[in-house]
């Protein structure tokens, strides 16, 4: 199917130039030299993008822009000028341009722009992946406390069984699992529900501070206490105090932790009037509590006492069945904080560039990068382009190309054509993006990068090891004599590059394999798959 | 302006070394510019700074597709002015345009080698 552009622009030298520099891309170009003239046509024919200047006669582009936006808020529009002020520039994103060219017009980088648009418009013409809800159903404050996996529901069963019990929860889990979320939910549950919660983060203070913080101190008690302060343990009383980071607290301080736990009382800062309390301890951490009571940074009783009932939250690389409900959640809820109603969902390639990330910083990491795509998001459909940039260098995934003659290596580099279909792999792998050498060169160039040479020698040995090693099934022998390498090169490149030889072998910059099968421990593999 | 102080070398690379592309520019510049100028002029004229504006921006744009510097430095002169209605300003800024615009076409004639000839269709 044939593209149409519209180009509008009263300068017909522009119109010459865009014709020229969109041969290669076989679009129909359509001109128009008046505003109006503009209008017409986005009004009467189809149109897959528009080139448009800012200033033009009797109504500047700004203003076309935003009247075209009033009935269609789908289409790719790029603006054109030749001032360059940042003004010009914000309103037109503001209104909705896709993106933004200064004259003079370079042929290269305008081919580039109108191909990206297409592309966009090509994604966020199939049907979304993960849709917007249309009510939100989530309950504060532990809507984003969601997920079906099975260690998850785990952990909701575990949170059932101990919520009721007045007994101390430990909560452990790597940064940014949800361990505070946990707590809440188990509060929430708790007979205590209606009684205080109370948070204090062990690692955000100072020793001192973190001991007045959690059980006060008396006037005069140290420079600058000019009052008496009522410590946590003290506001807590009758309901439930979590302690964050709890690894973190000085061996003081646990021991005084440790005298609330046992005996249920303690003394403020500088007095010595014995208060009684009645908290329910959650504790959390992501430290290694026994390694710590080995190496004697952390008291063995307290420990004891902390881990009566311990809750462990997997990390979200081992529930990644559960991206597409969180996805859900968090793109609901930041649509309607960043005003942005006109954002129908996720497509299914930028979907599969989310499922493939390995998410080292949890769903926190994640919640972040939703917040940044619906931010950034130019369509009312969050496309791959929209998705931080270090998303997709850190996903590559072989593409097995079923044509037999398909052994031109200059298409690997190709990301314009639809995603070949993979009749083994998972539906969302088969759709990701191979690699873009230019567009990964253009992006490390625009962020200063330093190390180009290295870094694209890289990226290409990434793509080249795991192709190869695909195509042998993980033989290594083979695939070392079809690369003129030695075996141990090849073993040493699996291990640098993290390559993933399962049903499909994946390589990326990631901790664990990716989806299905291979999320399973004991699937965790840098050597060749047992059919190897 | 003569051929020689012309650097077409950036333009071409601009335009993925497409000479013929080039040389069509340069052809509506011939048609256009003097066109422009001549509008420029008018709303000068007749104090009306919105169009002046318009018609100085356009010789801004049409200058810069060959990197004309003097031409395009008057352009955004002409230009600024009628934004800030300094009439005044913009008229007298006008002369060098009007002279920019010339040097430019001369120049532009010698590279497509029609100075005495009619300019190519586009």
């Amino acid at each position: 199917m044939t593209h149409t552009v519209l180009v509008i622009d009263d300068d017909r030298s522009v119109v010459v130039l865009v014709k020229h520099a969109l041969q290669p891309l076989a679009v129909e170009i359509v001109s128009a030299l008046s505003p109006q003239e503009g209008l017409k046509l986005v009004a009467e024919m189809s149109l897959d993008v528009i080139l448009l200047d800012v200033k033009m006669p009797r109504m500047s582009g700004i203003e076309v822009l935003r009247q075209i936006r009033e009935t269609n808020r789908r289409i790719p529009i790029i603006l054109f000028t030749a001032g360059t002020h940042s003004n010009t520039a914000i309103e037109a994103m503001q209104s909705g341009a896709f993106d933004f060219i200064t004259k003079p017009l370079e042929a290269e980088r305008l081919r580039e722009v109108v191909r990206r648009a297409l592309e966009v418009q090509r994604q966020a013409s199939v049907p979304v992946a993960v849709a917007v809800e249309e009510q939100d159903h989530r309950q504060e404050p532990s809507g984003l406390f969601v997920g079906r996996s099975r260690p998850m529901l785990e952990v909701f069963k575990e949170i059932g069984r101990v919520a009721g019990q007045n007994v101390t929860v430990l909560i452990r889990g790597e940064s940014g699992t949800g361990k505070e979320l946990a707590a809440r939910a188990i509060y929430q549950f708790s007979d205590r529900a209606n009684r205080p919660f109370m948070a204090v983060n062990c690692a955000a203070l100072s020793d001192t501070l973190l001991e007045s913080e959690l059980f006060g101190h008396e006037r005069g008690a140290f420079t600058g206490a000019e009052r008496r302060h009522n410590g946590k343990f003290e506001q807590a009383s009758g309901g439930t105090l979590f302690l964050d980071e709890v690894g973190d607290m000085s061996p003081l301080t646990q021991g005084k932790v440790l005298r609330v736990l046992q005996e249920r009382q303690f003394e403020r800062v500088g007095g010595n009037t014995t208060i009684e309390t009645d908290v329910r301890l959650i504790a959390a951490t992501n430290r290694p509590l026994e390694e710590m009571v080995e190496s004697g940074e952390f008291r063995s009783d307290l420990f004891f006492r902390l881990n009566i009932v311990t809750i462990v939250l997997p990390p979200l690389r081992e529930r990644m069945e559960d991206i597409p409900m969180l996805l859900q959640s968090f793109l609901t809820r930041y649509r309607q904080e960043l005003n942005k109603p006109e954002i129908e969902g996720i497509s299914p390639d930028a979907l599969a560039i989310l499922q493939q990330y390995s998410w080292p910083g949890n769903v926190r990491e994640l919640q972040s990068v939703v917040r940044q795509f619906v931010l950034k998001a130019r369509s009312q459909v969050i496309v791959p382009d929209d998705l931080p940039v270090h998303l997709c260098e850190n996903v590559l995934t072989i593409r097995r190309v079923q044509d037999p003659t398909g052994d031109d290596p200059a298409s690997i580099f190709e990301t314009s054509e639809p995603p070949v279909p993979v009749a083994d792999s998972g539906i969302f792998r088969s759709s990701l993006p191979s690699v873009d050498v230019k567009r990964f060169i253009e992006e490390r160039l625009a962020a200063g990068s330093e190390n180009l040479n290295e870094e694209c020698i890289e990226l290409i040995e990434r793509y080249l090891y795991a192709r190869v090693i695909d195509e042998f099934g993980g033989n290594q022998s083979k695939a070392a004599r079809v690369l003129g390498v030695t075996r141990g090169k090849v073993r040493d490149r699996i291990a640098a590059f993290r390559i993933v030889v399962g049903k499909n072998v994946t390589v990326g910059a990631v901790d664990l394999p990716i989806t299905g099968e291979d999320l399973l421990p004991e699937r965790r593999s840098t050597g060749p798959s047992p059919s190897a | 302006m003569t051929t020689r102080e012309l650097d077409l070398s950036m333009p071409l690379a601009r335009m993925g070394g497409d000479a013929q592309l080039l040389r069509e520019l340069a052809v509506l510049f011939l048609e256009d510019g003097p066109r422009r100028l001549a509008e420029l002029q008018a709303s000068l004229d007749a104090g009306q700074l919105e169009s002046a504006s318009r018609a100085a921006h356009s010789l801004y744009g049409l200058a810069s597709n060959f990197d004309a510097a003097e031409c395009v430095a008057a352009a955004t002169s002409v230009e600024v002015h009628a934004d800030a209605a300094d009439i005044s300003a913009a008229r007298a800024s006008f002369g060098a345009l009007s002279t920019a615009v010339g040097r430019l076409s001369a120049a532009l004639h010698d590279v497509l080698d029609t100075r005495n000839t009619a300019p190519l269709p586009p």
